[in-house]
């Protein structure tokens, strides 16, 4: 316990939202102690030095807006097509009362479809979100490359 | 039963969990270490993590108790736990992790500019949490008096116990080992047996089974109640975004892509997990239906191995899920009792590592108490109420200030107090109302699963009341968005 840091008393450093998170491939060596405290009630959560774009100019708050509109969209879309997927599954299920006489390993299928086929459904919503999310992403960067470099010609 | 078998068990599972526990100690020094494990937890890792803490006493001992209990009615919740990932994939994961806030307190508080948000969004989560653990707490007491013939206090005693050193001595760190060793013990301690399970019943035909018996129509998938089901879904798909101690595992994911990826990691997990459960109670249904009858149907899935299969095989598959069920008790409240610990020591100790600790203690105690005051309810039904009530307060919250920059304190304020008192009253009284009889069924159905129109209610309060309030939009609004969403590299 006695190697735990003491870290009751207040310090001064900066909260953990101004530290950058480390790149997954460069963990920094582990021997070096580093005292972090909570951020303190209210502070704001926002590191602007670690996103100059932001700052920078209106085009950059335009582009940010329109990324998190188009990643909205996107979850909704997601979201709306694995609701109705499942709901699908449930009317055919609800209108095809026969497929309860119809046995697969001694069990109805109606109830082996509602107890196992939603699941493929989940993961494929998933991985469209994943790909086309991490698209929308690359997109924004872009974007935000294009700018910097203009900026610079001028 | 052979009792031996159950001491065996459970003692090979708490000292696993605290040998990993202790053994994470050792490398576990920074306070970043101990609330979030530095955030450098590889997706696998991280992912069998979160699956080994989210699956609970409801998931391991109570879906299938449900699907011997209500038929094709219980095959929903194991859908819901799954899909509910999805919904926090879609819209929490990434923005999350990248608000590089340790708790759901911490990135409320931050994200409105408001002390007030954040006590408030503190309160709930501390109850939400609290009112998680119970369940495991019963579920234990559950496994212990079958199990083993003691009486049922001395299980939920020796989870508290248990949890609440291991948190205290270890942190997240090791937190992060033995949630990851947990899930694949539950996985395995469940799938074998189903496995054997089917096998044997394979082989032998089984029993003449009455299929209309077994799978009856009037419980099919086909004559679900509506409203209930509906009802049900969506507090199971909100509902998960807001649980305390699935948000604080996505602070350590090194970044926003990592986060999705685990949280894809996770999903398969799950979805290969799920389908055991989904066998054995389907299997109750067909070989043991009178413990529907005695009211001991969450106990079908460590009884089910010895009452089908039997001798020297039967005992070890019953050993190995008291084994898996006991991990599910362990696991789910120790990573509750971390994030609780996490947010209760941030608030009222300033994040040090002994609030830490004696936050632990806590945590563990108070939920410990009132599962021994309660009379145990069943035990998927019971986690489903803590789903609704989390989908009726931090879920809109959440969502909101992640993808709307109006969201203000006071509609944020409104939204959780508002969502909180509704669904809390139609929980409370619920039971009361149904004991009473009388009422129409209506009413009944509407408290019994109150998220169809409590979760609308909080959302449509939030934003009515921001928008009422637009002018006191935080000021730092749009730097925060940007923070939240800008993918990382792009400057």
């Amino acid at each position: 316990m006695s190697e735990a840091p003491g870290a009751s008393a207040p310090a001064e450093q900066p909260g953990p939202a101004e530290q950058p998170a480390p790149a997954p491939s460069a963990t920094p060596a582990r021997l070096e102690r580093v005292r972090v405290t909570a951020p303190r009630p209210g502070e704001p959560i926002a590191a602007p030095a670690q996103h100059p774009s932001i700052e920078r100019s209106d085009t950059a708050t335009v582009y940010v807006r329109s990324l998190i509109r188009s990643q909205l969209r996107l979850a909704v879309i997601c979201a709306t097509g694995f609701v109705v997927s499942l709901g699908m599954l449930w009317l055919v299920l609800a209108a095809a009362p026969a497929l309860d006489q119809v046995l697969l390993f001694g069990a109805p299928v109606s109830w082996l479809l509602l107890g196992f086929g939603a699941y493929p459904a989940i993961l494929a919503f998933a991985i469209i979100f994943i790909v086309a999310s991490g698209r929308n992403e690359a997109g924004f960067r872009s974007l935000v490359a294009r700018d910097t470099d203009t900026d610079s010609e001028r | 039963m052979n009792p031996l078998l159950g001491y065996i068990a459970i003692a090979a599972v708490t000292l696993a969990t605290a040998f990993i526990g202790f053994f994470g100690l050792r490398i576990s020094r920074t306070t970043q270490d101990f609330y979030v494990a530095s955030r450098t937890v590889r997706p696998w890792w991280n992912a069998s993590a979160i699956g080994g803490e989210y699956l609970s006493a409801a998931s391991v001992l109570g879906i299938a108790g449900l699907i011997l209990l209500q038929g094709a009615g219980g095959l929903w919740f194991p859908i819901g736990y799954t899909a509910g990932y999805l919904m926090l994939l879609l819209f929490v994961a990434a923005p999350l992790r990248r608000s590089g806030a340790y708790t759901i307190p911490d990135f409320t508080g931050a994200r409105l500019e408001s002390r007030l948000v954040r006590r408030l969004t503190t309160v709930l989560v501390i109850l939400i949490g609290w009112f998680y653990i119970v369940p495991q707490l019963q579920g234990a007491a559950l496994t212990i008096r079958i199990t083993t013939g003691l009486p049922s206090w001395t299980g939920a005693l020796a989870v508290s116990v248990i949890v609440g050193l291991i948190v205290a001595a270890g942190g997240m760190r090791s937190i992060t080992f033995v949630q990851a060793f947990q899930f694949w013990l539950k996985l395995t301690a469940i799938a074998v047996p189903a496995v054997f399970l089917l096998i044997t019943v394979g082989r032998e035909g089984g029993p003449g089974v009455d299929l209309d018996a077994a799978f009856p129509a009037a419980l099919g998938p086909a004559s679900l109640d509506v409203y209930s089901t509906v009802s049900l879904v969506i507090a199971l798909l909100l509902g998960t975004m807001g649980l305390p101690h699935v948000l604080v595992r996505f602070y350590t994911n090194p970044d926003g892509p990592a986060a999705r990826r685990t949280t894809l990691i996770v999903l398969g997990l799950l979805s290969v997990f799920y389908v055991f459960p989904t066998i054995i109670g389907l299997l109750g249904r067909a070989f043991a239906p009178e413990l529907a009858a005695s009211g001991e149907a969450d106990a079908v899935v460590l009884l089910l191995p010895s009452m089908v299969i039997g001798g020297l095989l039967g005992d070890v598959l019953t050993a190995l899920v008291i084994a898996g069920a006991f991990g599910a008790f362990l696991s789910t409240s120790s990573g509750l009792v971390v994030s609780l610990a996490g947010v209760i020591s941030q608030e009222v100790a300033g994040g040090s590592v002994r609030g830490f600790r004696i936050a632990a203690i806590a945590s563990s105690l108070v939920p410990l108490a009132v599962a021994l005051l309660l009379e145990p309810g069943g035990l998927a039904g019971s986690v489903g109420l803590v789903f609704a009530f989390t989908a009726s307060t931090l879920c809109p919250v959440l969502v909101l200030g992640i993808w709307w920059r109006g969201l203000t304190a006071r509609g944020a304020v409104t939204g959780m107090l508002g969502g909180g008192l509704f669904c809390g009253a139609a929980i409370l009284l619920g039971p009361l109302l149904a004991a009473a009889g009388g009422a129409p069924a209506w009413l009944a159905a509407a408290l019994a699963q109150p998220a169809a129109w409590t979760v609308p209610l909080t959302f449509a309060l939030t934003v009515v009341v921001s928008h009422l309030d637009r002018r006191r939009i935080p000021r730092g609004v749009d730097r925060v968005m940007a923070r939240l969403h800008v993918p990382e590299g792009a400057a």
